[in-house]
């Protein structure tokens, strides 16, 4: 399952300009909200909601366009349905509901549990799917990898690679388009030779497909060897010391988005934990 | 002061054919030599041995007065910098500016000071409109120029070019050369080496050495080296548009003065 | 007619904000066995339109007529199995040594021919024949083709494209990263092609290559045909408006007819005619 998990967006929003190690801390926080549990479905779904509506409002500021997400969510479509079977066909162990309907024959219960069961995990998968987008669409991917860096660089003292991993990943995402270039020429020039990437039998097709990628990973292990010869020749050693020319910078307004998350995770997770809370509000029906 | 000093440099990738067999020659400061050569005449492993990316050559190959060796590589690269052929395989940042920054992080360049010395050879290259571009909105051209605000943002005292304007249109071909000629006006200390396959760009030199088969085959000014025509025919190569067209008069029995050398001086010793 | 353009319109991303017209009313004919140069700056339309020759991109609007096959913006009036154009065309593409992909040399060359409905052994007596007017001698043919030099590659490369037998050739800027001998070797090939029957169209930025070999030359400018003629007349005209270089000698006669001398521009093609021009104008020999 491919989901579109929301290219970078330029643009000049508030999220925009958040510190990325802010935004992947919020992010994190704000799933493992996503995926507590808070007692009642109507605990449950009201948090979730409150969830929803932060998550949208944060999309909303970082223009993402209302199709962009359709379009993630297009693919949902298959995992709703089989969702809905699962839960249909599993048995429900501890129903707070009245029974939605009885096949006799089979000797088969369906409460109305099951289809909270699979909106509840629809909802989460929905607003992960959000998360990230708000995350990815409003952060430069090499932003993300330094962030992600930063993370890492605790784990220096047990001599994990943080720096090379970092590098690697910033200079993949440079390469994306050219690489991708690459691929539209072979592919052009191996139409012209008579060869069809969409029609025709399956050897014919194998064929076609060996003669994109063979010619795509000669040309990516030459740029590789030249890129490796042009950082050498400018001083790059993956184990020496570097200075900075991008730096992450703590703003005031990242310490207030993290004050904010931190006590919006706090308030959210002691709801789930204290007892008194969890059949604060019910749905009229439900017993538990 | 010599800035290279190569004696007997050979190299082979194979044992059975040897890429540089015996190369002799030195390149004073200031100066810019053109090194001209057919494809695997054995001249972009000389920029390789030059840049100590290559290490099992034979030979004495001293930069700066410096042997070239394990201890010294570090030493002699931060005074070199390089231009290689291929735009896209030397874009290290994801931006112009990334990139300018690239070499300068690598030097432990302090955080405050690069933001200033990016802008500084971002608008030498003629690319600070550029410095938030990501590669490939770029012209190969307007790459390479990236390529030397890297090079020059560390202050090198020898830059070589790799052929560095072979896989350019005539447009990107003369803002390279722009650039190069402004490079030299400004500091008249910097040594430039030239690795080309244009025999105008040769002609401008202030020294060309010709490698044919791993070999130093001719080496002098560029009048000594385009003099010998028939040479240079025989293997291959073509001489500039000026002595070719004097050695053509000649052949037909009109002779110029040997002092008329530029297209400047032709044209004004035919007005005549 | 071998090609033939009416009134051809392309836009790349059309309807989307990163619409950008890149054909914008191309007409002109090549006639059979002619030797065209396409020329012009880079992005002005010269890769797009050599595309629609053999059908790698279909037209927005017009049509593009190639021996018989019709490629037109209305996919109703499209030939059918449009593709086989390709077989007709053959199109050499910049840095044709990077398509380059089977074990042996002999394989590589073989695989359009067997593509466009060669038996095997057609194809492999269609990829020796290309090998040997390309020069690759036959102890090579068992070898793979990434050992070799860079201009090998290329040259197997452009066998790969000639075993077809195709009509009408074109190659994009062929000698870019070739070194002067390796050039000059390309460019006889194609001469020799040319002398075989075979349509050639060139597109190049080399205005010498263009002064050497072309025998009409297209120039193009922001998507639209901007001049069509001989390359001596070309070279008498002001191209640099259309960013295109004049070639030294071209530059050194004009300079020299500012200065007062009258060389006739049309007798001019090399050193040697220039030369004895000069002489003829400095009243004989000195």
């Amino acid at each position: 399952m491919t989901f579109t998990l929301g290219k970078y967006v330029p643009y000049n929003s508030p999220v925009h300009k958040l510190d990325p190690r802010l935004k992947i801390l919020a992010t994190i926080l704000l799933m493992v909200c996503v995926f507590m549990n808070y007692g009642s479905w109507a605990m449950t779904f009201t948090m979730e909601a409150i969830i929803f509506v932060i998550a949208a409002v944060l999309l909303y500021m970082t223009r993402t366009r209302i199709t962009t997400i359709l379009r993630s969510l297009k693919s949902l479509w298959m995992v709703i349905i089989f969702l809905l079977l699962i839960y249909a066909i599993m048995p429900t162990n501890n129903p707070t509901f009245p029974i939605a309907f009885r096949v006799e024959a089979w000797n088969w219960t369906v409460y109305w549990d099951s289809f909270l069961q699979a909106g509840k995990i629809l909802l989460r998968l929905i607003m992960m799917i959000e998360l990230t987008m708000i995350l990815t669409s409003s952060t430069k991917p090499l932003d993300l990898t330094f962030a992600l860096e930063w993370y890492m660089t605790p784990l220096k003292v047990i001599h994990f690679p943080a720096h090379e991993i970092a590098m690697t990943i910033s200079i993949a995402l440079r390469f994306i388009p050219t690489i991708l270039e690459d691929t539209t020429r072979v592919m052009k020039a191996q139409e012209s030779r008579g060869v069809s990437f969409t029609h025709g039998k399956l050897s014919r097709r194998i064929a076609a497909l060996t003669s994109l990628i063979i010619p795509l990973f000669v040309s990516a292990f030459m740029r590789s060897d030249e890129l490796a010869n042009a950082m050498e020749c400018r001083g790059y050693d993956p184990r020496g010391k570097r200075t900075r020319y991008r730096m992450l910078k703590w703003h005031w307004y990242d310490f207030l988005c993290l004050f904010l998350v931190v006590a919006l995770a706090t308030a959210f997770i002691w709801v789930a934990v204290d007892p008194r809370f969890s059949s604060f509000l019910k749905f009229p029906l439900e017993v538990h | 002061m010599n800035v290279v000093e190569v004696k007997n440099l050979a190299f082979a990738y194979d044992s059975d054919s040897p890429a540089l067999n015996g190369v002799t020659f030195r390149v004073k400061e200031g100066d810019y030599v053109a090194i001209i050569g057919h494809n695997g005449s054995g001249k972009s492993t000389i920029a390789k041995v030059l840049m100590g990316l290559l290490s099992d050559y034979t030979g004495t190959v001293k930069l700066f007065d410096m042997l070239l060796e394990k201890e010294s590589i570090e030493k002699i690269r931060s005074r070199v910098g390089i231009v290689f052929q291929n735009p896209d395989n030397q874009f290290v940042g994801s931006t112009v500016a990334d990139d300018i920054a690239f070499g300068l992080e690598n030097r432990c360049i302090p955080h405050e000071k690069m933001q200033s010395i990016i802008e500084k050879y971002a608008s030498e290259t003629g690319m600070s409109e550029f410095l938030n571009r990501e590669p490939e909105s770029l012209s190969g051209g307007q790459k390479q120029r990236v390529a030397i605000a890297g090079v020059l943002a560390m202050k090198p005292d020898l830059v070589i070019f790799d052929e560095a304007t072979a896989m350019l249109d005539p447009k990107g071909k003369a803002e390279i050369a722009a650039i190069v000629s402004k490079m030299r006006k400004e500091n008249p200390k910097l040594t430039i080496l030239s690795i080309t396959h244009d025999v105008e760009e040769a002609a401008s030199a202030d020294e060309v050495l010709v490698i044919n088969d791993g070999k130093a085959f001719l080496q002098g000014t560029p009048n000594e080296v385009f003099s010998h025509e028939k040479e240079l025919h025989s293997i291959q190569l073509d001489i500039p548009f000026v002595p070719g067209l004097i050695n053509e008069l000649k052949r037909q029995g009109f002779s110029v003065p040997e002092n008329i050398k530029t297209l400047e001086a032709l044209e004004d010793y035919l007005c005549q | 007619m071998p090609v033939k353009f009416t009134d051809v319109f392309y836009t790349y991303n059309p309807k989307t904000p990163l619409a950008s017209e890149a054909l914008n009313g191309i007409s002109f004919t090549i006639d059979d066995g002619s030797f065209t140069a396409l020329v012009g700056r880079t992005g002005c339309g010269k890769s797009t339109l050599v595309q629609h020759i053999n059908a790698l991109l279909n037209p927005s609007q017009g049509e593009v007529e190639v021996n018989g096959f019709l490629n037109a913006s209305d996919k109703k009036k499209r030939s059918k199995k449009l593709y086989q154009v390709r077989g007709v065309v053959g199109l050499v593409f910049q840095f044709p040594e990077y398509q380059l992909f089977e074990e042996t040399v002999e394989k590589d060359v073989a695989f359009a021919p067997k593509n466009f409905g060669m038996s095997p052994e057609e194809a492999l007596e269609a990829a020796h024949k290309a090998l040997a007017s390309v020069g690759i001698p036959e102890s090579y043919y068992q070898r793979s083709p990434f050992e070799l030099s860079g201009g090998e590659k290329r040259r197997v490369a452009i066998a790969g494209i000639l075993a077809v037998r195709p009509k009408i050739l074109v190659v994009d800027e062929p000698t870019a990263g070739l070194d002067p001998r390796g050039a000059k070797a390309m460019m006889d090939l194609f001469k020799k092609v040319h002398e075989e029957g075979t349509t050639v169209i060139l597109v190049t930025h080399d205005m010498n290559l263009v002064l050497n070999y072309a025998e009409r030359v297209i120039v193009m400018d922001h998507g639209k045909i901007a001049k069509i003629t001989d390359p001596v007349s070309l070279f008498q005209e002001d191209i640099e408006q259309y960013s295109l270089e004049t070639p030294l000698l071209y530059r050194f006669v004009k300079d020299l007819n500012a200065k007062g001398f009258s060389l006739p521009l049309e007798k001019i093609k090399d050193l040697e005619s220039l030369s004895r021009e000069l002489i003829a104008k400095k009243g004989g020999k000195k």
